[in-house]
């Protein structure tokens, strides 16, 4: 090293000079190169998700002209540089760098404007319905909303789990140094597992959520139709009226016998009021409240003007009438029939029955209030009426195992950001100075009551930082959700924790695999959301790294 | 005078009853963060049972053989009525993508990092770094998308068409290729390999580079023979972390790599990685014991296995080589 110093102390004093500048323009165009990667990435995403930029090839093309504009500027730039530091005056440096970032500017706005005059039939799919929308197969009306609130639930869970063991973990290893040489050694482990934790592929922990979390190890053994065991979680047995209205009523558990419609069923609706029901048994099917009222109606009126008119009238005949009248589902029959049969009956009856008849007239009556009555209830129900088993579940509902769930999932990525967790958290336990600990031990403090009210406070803004760090990573990922949740097309918003789920990155994922544009346009989009979501998040932390260097840090 | 009555304010800060009390709990409290500990050395030992067991059933199948595993050059898991299971063609399409990534991440993320910690004015410094670390968590189906809609389509110079209209591809790159991934996992790259190498280079002292620029070397000189040299154990160490990060990237080369399970060399074309395999496998409809199905978690094991070793080596790099001042 010194002496390859020495050699070019030897060399000629304007070579040297040259190859400083030379390098110096180097370094300038790699940062320079990074930056404008990342700027067409940005650009080049937010016009197909706009639907500025249509086809693909139109998008390279531009790129490509603007690269190449722009790497012939800085390459002229850099030329201008290094004559300037040859020649010790003439163009200043800042005046340099001044044009550069003009020149720049103007060959991206050059696209962005180029790319708006060429939009033709693309549309823009970065709209309110987009956000608010569910997954659908026409890309016009897909939305990202299920995965939004998937990504929610799954981050939210993830960093429920992740936070706390990650900082615990982190507190042991920092603050409870052994002094035994074992102990020491198993520490030495420890923080190697750890190093070796944080370079585990992401896919890999996937894999092992899938066996340890959606398959429990396989210690569970369910047959193919059989409902997990479950907890939070109420079990319904539905049936339908005969008005069409769906009631349920509640059982033990989930292997309870199937209810049989009986009138002491404690049946309800669907926000658990109770319904009284009236049973009908599977022979006399009742018609329909409404035309059932109206014909009795009408039946009674001519049957009482009917019997006025017939004097002599057998008790028999017209319990036999009734009889034939009884089965309610006959009062939509014409009843000028059924009159004429009964009249045909009585016919040549000496005896006289008014008494009997107004018997008759009083029960029909009766029968028809009944049936008022219960039309005013939700309906009737057959005896024989078919029991749907249903699972309710409540917000807190388990099972065992937890399947392609969020909780699953959230465990998963958990896993994933642990070991990040513990290291940001390390780094800043490191950072609390020595003398911190030493005072609050000095005053009498136990080992616990150290870390807890002295270091671990100093270490919060640090703990925050690398926690949102770490939450952002976990919202990107893709890789174990994807081996977690599999292919699913998901258009709902998980309500507990136990349901199936979808994440941004995997919608997108789902969309950019698609062949046609506008799919890509869609994940684009979806992108943009994202990147959107992530970039706040990190600005929060950005935001507390730069107040909370305070004179402890 | 009751001010003055208490000079020593009362420690509200849960003072407990009695010292037994007290040990209890420090007994209770130390016994959950020993758990909390012991639960990722229980991860690890989970990982790699359940590799190791799934393997072991892997290779318990009538169609796979040991020595084809490890030295079979075809991987056909899919079509064919014949299976063949050599891990090759899948190793080398994750060392091509890794290869090309480190073609691209180190050279710029090297020379970014030494711009950044001997060149850039601080306040600069202080709107990149900040920035850099955002980049680095941008999800990696992002650098996926971008390779798939502008880097393939920039490589296969889609807008030189011919007289119908098609594309004429005059470099021949396919479709999917290895070339746009492994392109964009540099990309994913570059963030990740400035930041670890700027904070190497920030950690050499100040002294070292007083006394080059003493002894009359210019700034070239200075970071090239003086800084990089000395803070090379903390650059290896991010390299090597970036290798394997590029080794287990999933969802970049899922989307850009193809799935031609293929032993080629050519970056033109498709090749797919470990983990493209892997995406493969559990997105699609294999069911839960077929061989195509556990033949991913021996794919998982060696994978697994490959970012071990790279992660051993940059831990025994770094404390090997690392140089100490002060």
């Amino acid at each position: 090293m010194r002496g390859r110093i020495r050699m070019a102390d030897e060399r000629s004093r304007l070579g040297r000079r040259i190859k400083d500048r030379v390098f110096a323009g180097v370094c300038v165009a790699s940062a320079a190169t990074a930056t404008l990667i990342l700027v067409t990435l940005l650009t080049s995403v937010i016009t197909q998700a706009m639907g500025l930029m249509y086809s693909h090839a139109q998008l390279a093309k531009h790129i490509a002209i603007g690269v190449s504009l722009l790497s012939g500027f800085v390459g002229v730039a850099a030329a201008g540089l290094l004559l300037a530091g040859m020649l010790r005056h003439g163009v200043s440096r800042r005046r340099c760098v001044g044009i550069a970032m003009a020149v720049g500017l103007l060959v991206v706005s050059s696209i962005v404007f180029k790319s708006l005059a060429d939009a033709g039939e693309a549309r823009n799919f970065l709209t309110a319905a987009f956000v608010t929308g569910t997954p659908s197969r026409k890309p016009e009306s897909a939305g990202i909303w299920p995965a939004m609130i998937g990504t929610l639930w799954v981050c939210g869970l993830c960093g429920l789990f992740a936070v706390p063991v990650g900082v615990a973990t982190a507190v042991f290893i920092e603050e409870f140094k052994p002094r035994n040489r074992m102990v020491r050694r198993m520490h030495t482990f420890l923080q190697l597992n750890i190093t070796n934790l944080a370079g585990v592929p992401s896919i890999v922990y996937g894999i092992l959520g899938l066996t340890a979390f959606a398959n429990l190890f396989g210690i569970v053994e369910l047959r193919q139709d059989e409902l997990p065991p479950a907890m939070g979680v109420t079990y319904y047995d539905r049936f339908e009226t005969e008005g069409k209205a769906l009631v349920w009523t509640p059982l033990d558990g989930r292997t309870a016998p199937a209810t049989v419609p009986s009138p002491s069923t404690p049946f309800q609706d669907i926000d658990g009021n109770r319904v009284e029901l009236a049973i009908v048994s599977a022979e006399q099917m009742l018609p329909r409240q409404v035309e059932a009222e109206a014909a009795a109606e009408a039946f009674v009126e001519q049957l009482a003007t009917s019997v006025k008119a017939l004097e002599p009238v057998t008790v028999a005949g017209i319990v036999q009438a009734a009889g034939s009248l009884l089965p309610l589902a006959d009062l939509r029959a014409d009843s000028g029939a059924v009159l004429s049969a009964i009249s045909g009956r009585i016919e040549g009856a000496t005896l006289d029955s008014r008494r009997a008849v107004s018997r008759l007239f009083r029960q029909i009556r009766g029968d028809v209030e009944n049936l008022e009555a219960a039309a005013r209830f939700k309906g009737l129900i057959r005896s024989d009426a078919y029991a749907a088993r249903e699972a309710r579940k409540s917000w807190y509902y388990l099972q065992v195992p937890f399947g392609r769930s969020v909780l699953a999932g959230g465990l998963t990525l958990g896993l994933v950001i642990l070991p990040i967790i513990i290291i940001s958290t390390q780094e800043s336990l490191r950072a609390v100075p020595q003398s911190v600990r030493q005072a609050s031990l000095a005053l009498g403090a136990t080992p616990w009551q150290t870390v807890w009210h002295t270091a671990l406070p100093a270490a919060v803004p640090g703990i925050m930082t690398g926690t949102i760090l770490a939450m952002s990573r976990a919202i990107g990922e893709a890789a174990p959700l994807l081996i977690i949740a599999g292919i699913v097309y998901i258009t709902f918003t998980p309500e507990n924790v136990m349901d199936q789920f979808t994440v941004m990155p995997l919608q997108i994922f789902e969309w950019a695999r698609r062949p046609q544009t506008e799919f890509y346009q869609l994940a684009a989009a979806g992108i943009v959301l994202l990147m959107g979501i992530l970039i706040s998040f990190n600005a929060v932390a950005i935001a507390i790294r730069h107040k909370s260097q305070g004179p402890m840090s | 005078m009751t001010a003055i009555a208490s000079p020593l304010p009362s420690p509200d800060v849960g003072q407990p009853r009695s010292v037994r009390l007290r040990r209890l709990r420090e007994t209770a409290i130390m016994g959950g963060l020993i758990a909390c500990a012991i639960f990722t050395i229980l991860i690890t030992i989970a990982i790699a049972g359940i590799l190791i067991a799934q393997s072991i059933e892997f290779f318990q199948k009538d169609e796979v053989t040991l020595s084809e595993f490890f030295f079979g050059l075809e991987w056909n898991p899919l079509l064919g009525h014949e299976k063949h299971f050599g891990i090759w063609p899948l190793v080398s399409g994750t060392l091509l993508v890794a290869t090309i990534a480190m073609l691209v991440a180190v050279p710029l993320g090297l020379i970014t990092a030494v711009w950044l910690s001997e060149y850039a004015p601080s306040g600069v410094r202080a709107i990149v770094k900040p920035t850099l670390e955002v980049l680095a968590g941008v999800p990696t189906v992002v650098f996926g998308f971008f390779a798939l809609t502008v880097i393939t389509p920039i490589l296969r110079l889609e807008w030189i068409v011919n007289e119908r209209g098609e594309p004429v591809n005059p470099l021949g790159f396919e479709n999917y290729n290895v070339a746009s991934a492994g392109i964009a996992v540099g990309i994913l790259c570059v963030p990740m390999i400035t930041s670890l190498t700027e904070d190497a280079m920030r950690a050499v002292p100040r002294s070292l580079r007083e006394a080059s620029y003493g002894l009359g070397a210019t700034r070239f000189e200075t970071s090239w023979l003086v800084v990089v040299p000395a803070a090379f154990s903390g650059i290896v160490a991010a390299v090597l972390l970036a290798i394997a990060r590029a080794v287990g990237e999933t969802m970049i080369v899922a989307l850009a790599a193809g799935s031609l399970k293929q032993l080629t060399f050519d970056v033109r074309q498709s090749s797919q990685p470990l983990t493209g395999y892997m995406v493969e496998i559990f997105f699609g409809e294999a069911p839960a014991s077929s061989v195509e199905f556990v033949s991913s978690y021996a794919v998982a094991a060696t994978l697994f296995v490959l970012t071990f070793i790279l992660t051993l080596i940059g831990h025994w790099v770094r404390r090997r080589f690392q140089e100490e001042y002060e």
